[in-house]
């Protein structure tokens, strides 16, 4: 058993994240166009972070097994998206929201990344605007909000009953935009079944076709894994039937390790 | 059904065993019971949270509630969500906003009903279309199901797991939300990490690549990968054994749900990682998988996917079993509040569990080996957590 380094930054909390991201590397805009990164997963997550990062400049190639992006799971989340926007005016703020998950994850979350996480919660709202998500307005034009589990204010966003289906519209619509212009390679229908590993680094995916079969080599400088969670071990869950581990167990054989597995 | 519904839903099972003998029996309806009947169980337990508390609570109490037998259907596993206070509430707002100082009942319905429906409209047509019941006019059955994973891949600060160049996001990695997730916060975290986080964060580790060049995939350990993993399909092929993959899918299932469900104890967690490991063996050597490797298979793509269930599940019970604290979803039927006001909610162990239990992989889940990474608390104090 040994003691693993989160490699959080020092200082205080609420400066964190800016002082993480003004030292450190960042690489130049010519540059960018020299690395390839896989995206495993064309959720919320991974759909957002292949735009992202396309956008940015980088050459991605997405990976999902479904048919499209579209049918990702994140499809069928229904209530909201919460932010610390403070609309409703009831005293929230970045740390209610922060202070808020920490309690509800009853103490057993890493401070830095939820604070973190309470901080772009705002900008996450701007950015779905933008790409015109119909968030749930109230009559005068304002975005609306209602109150979920475990806080005392109002700060969920929403869009009917089906927010997820509309913010995954938002991340394939920008996936979309860059695939159209060459910078996202997209591969439906293909499953990733392991990573390869060159001198410790993670350099690429092996992946299957699932409609030829045929067994495929990917390479690339990084791979992100968002290819969701787990609850379909129990067989029955509110998962999709096609949800699944594989990605992150493979991974994990190859040694990333698996934190807190009980946590459901 | 979403819990957003709870926002304006009110959950509650009968107060006296005969009336849920009665209601199983068909004889007697839900709107029938009348107020001084009801056990609003949430509302009563935690008059400041109340029907808002968090999913993990939520659930437990759902979960006390039937095993005391006041479960409201045939399996005796639902308890009611009821909008009629609602539709009321709302209905005479509207009726004011439109003019109407004097709305009759069935006005008072209508108007709340339209405001129901423009909230939660589609979710209430899901739920009609399944249960054949109109869940404007009689309360909903509900029973916790298991929805999200909070645990997942370890990742630092930056978002990479313990492999350098190789990172996790969203629901993927385990990093934000502790024991329990609260409502809503899914897609905050999934496209917080796609949209602000990972694409800063990789750059840190990209800048050091710039000029390694394109990454040719004709080398050794591009062999060695794709060999294993057709190796693997082969195998899953070759079997032929007698059983279907959903087969062993359901058995895990089961075992999961019974052992490693909403409560967990000592000696069911150490029978499951028994059975797991029993239903793993058996499924290599009896799995039946049609069809061939070279096309479209999903049977051989289920196949795989629960080969590795088989493994996580039995890591999970592990994980389970060390964890001896009660914490967010994970309950541990040793580890709970004898009295006091807090008497039967979950107690955690801060002196003993207060870490990241990350697992590595050995080559077998139930050695796999176990690191930790302490959790600090700096910003907020440690404490019971009280939603009374």
């Amino acid at each position: 058993m040994s003691v693993i380094d989160s490699k959080t930054p020092e200082g205080p909390i609420k400066e964190k994240w800016t002082n993480h991201k003004n030292n450190i590397n960042v690489v130049n805009p010519s540059n960018k166009r020299l690395i390839d990164v896989i995206v495993v997963g064309t959720g919320l997550a991974g759909g957002s972070a292949a735009a992202s990062l396309a956008e940015m400049g980088y050459n991605v190639k997405a990976f999902a097994y479904q048919d499209s992006p579209r049918r990702a799971h994140s499809i069928a989340a229904q209530g909201g998206i919460n932010a610390s926007k403070n609309y409703q005016n009831d005293g929230d703020s970045n740390y209610r929201l922060f202070y808020d998950t920490v309690k509800g994850g009853d103490y057993r979350s890493r401070e830095s990344n939820v604070y973190r996480l309470a901080e772009v919660s705002g900008n996450i709202i701007d950015q779905c605007v933008a790409q015109g998500v119909p968030f749930a307005r109230e009559y005068g034009g304002m975005l609306d909000n209602r109150s979920f589990g475990g806080v005392l204010v109002s700060r969920t966003f929403y869009a009917k009953g089906q927010t997820g289906q509309q913010l995954l519209l938002g991340a394939y619509s920008a996936m979309n935009r860059q695939i159209g212009k060459g910078k996202i390679q997209m591969y439906n229908r293909h499953e990733m079944l392991d990573v390869v590993k060159i001198d410790g680094k993670a350099r690429g995916i092996i992946a299957r076709n699932l409609v030829s079969g045929k067994i495929e080599r990917h390479s690339a400088h990084a791979v992100v894994i968002a290819s969701g969670g787990y609850g379909n071990v129990f067989f029955l869950s509110t998962n999709a039937m096609g949800s699944n581990v594989t990605a992150a167990w493979k991974i994990h054989k190859k040694g990333a390790y698996f934190a807190n597995p009980c946590y459901t | 059904m979403s819990e957003s519904l709870r926002n304006d839903g009110r959950i509650w099972v009968p107060k006296n065993l005969e009336d849920v003998k009665s209601i199983k029996e068909g004889k007697l309806k839900p709107t029938a019971i009348t107020e001084e009947n009801r056990d609003y169980y949430l509302e009563r337990r935690y008059p400041a949270f109340g029907n808002l508390v968090p999913r993990d609570v939520a659930s437990r109490a759902a979960k006390e509630r039937c095993d005391a037998g006041y479960g409201v259907n045939g399996t005796g596993e639902a308890v009611y969500l009821d909008f009629k206070s609602a539709i009321e509430r709302y209905g005479k707002e509207k009726a004011l906003v439109l003019g109407n100082n004097n709305p009759s009942d069935s006005e008072i319905l209508k108007f709340g009903e339209e405001v129901i429906e423009a909230k939660y409209g589609n979710l209430f047509q899901m739920y009609e279309k399944i249960v054949d019941e109109n869940p404007y006019k009689t309360p909903m059955m509900i029973y916790p199901a298991v929805h999200y994973t909070m645990g997942g891949v370890w990742v630092d600060y930056n978002l990479m797991t313990s492999i350098p160049g190789c990172y996790a996001a969203g629901e993927a990695n385990f990093s934000d939300h502790g024991a329990n997730r609260l409502g809503a916060s899914a897609l905050m975290q999934g496209l917080a990490d796609g949209y602000f986080v990972l694409p800063y964060t990789i750059g840190d580790y990209l800048a050091n690549e710039i000029r390694t060049g394109p990454i040719p995939t004709d080398t050794p350990e591009f062999d060695t990968a794709e060999k294993e993993v057709s190796d693997r399909l082969n195998k899953l092929i070759n079997i032929k054994g007698t059983k279907s993959v959903d087969h062993f899918h359901k058995r895990l299932g089961q075992v999961m749900w019974n052992n490693v469900g909403m409560a967990r104890n000592e000696s069911g967690l150490k029978e499951a990682i028994k059975t797991i490991r029993g239903i793993r063996e058996e499924f290599w050597k009896d799995v039946r998988v049609p069809g061939t490797a070279n096309g479209l298979n999903t049977e051989l793509e289920k196949a795989g996917r629960v080969a590795d269930f088989l493994e996580l599940g039995e890591l999970f019970a592990l994980d389970a079993l060390n964890r001896n604290e009660s914490c967010g979803g994970h309950f541990r039927e040793e580890s709970v509040e004898l009295d006091g006001e807090q008497k039967g909610e979950a107690k955690r162990d801060d002196k003993n569990f207060k870490y990241v239990s990350a697992w590595e992989w050995t080559g077998d889940p139930g050695n796999s080996k176990l690191h930790k990474e302490e959790l600090e608390f700096n910003d907020i104090e440690l404490k019971q957590r009280s939603y009374k």
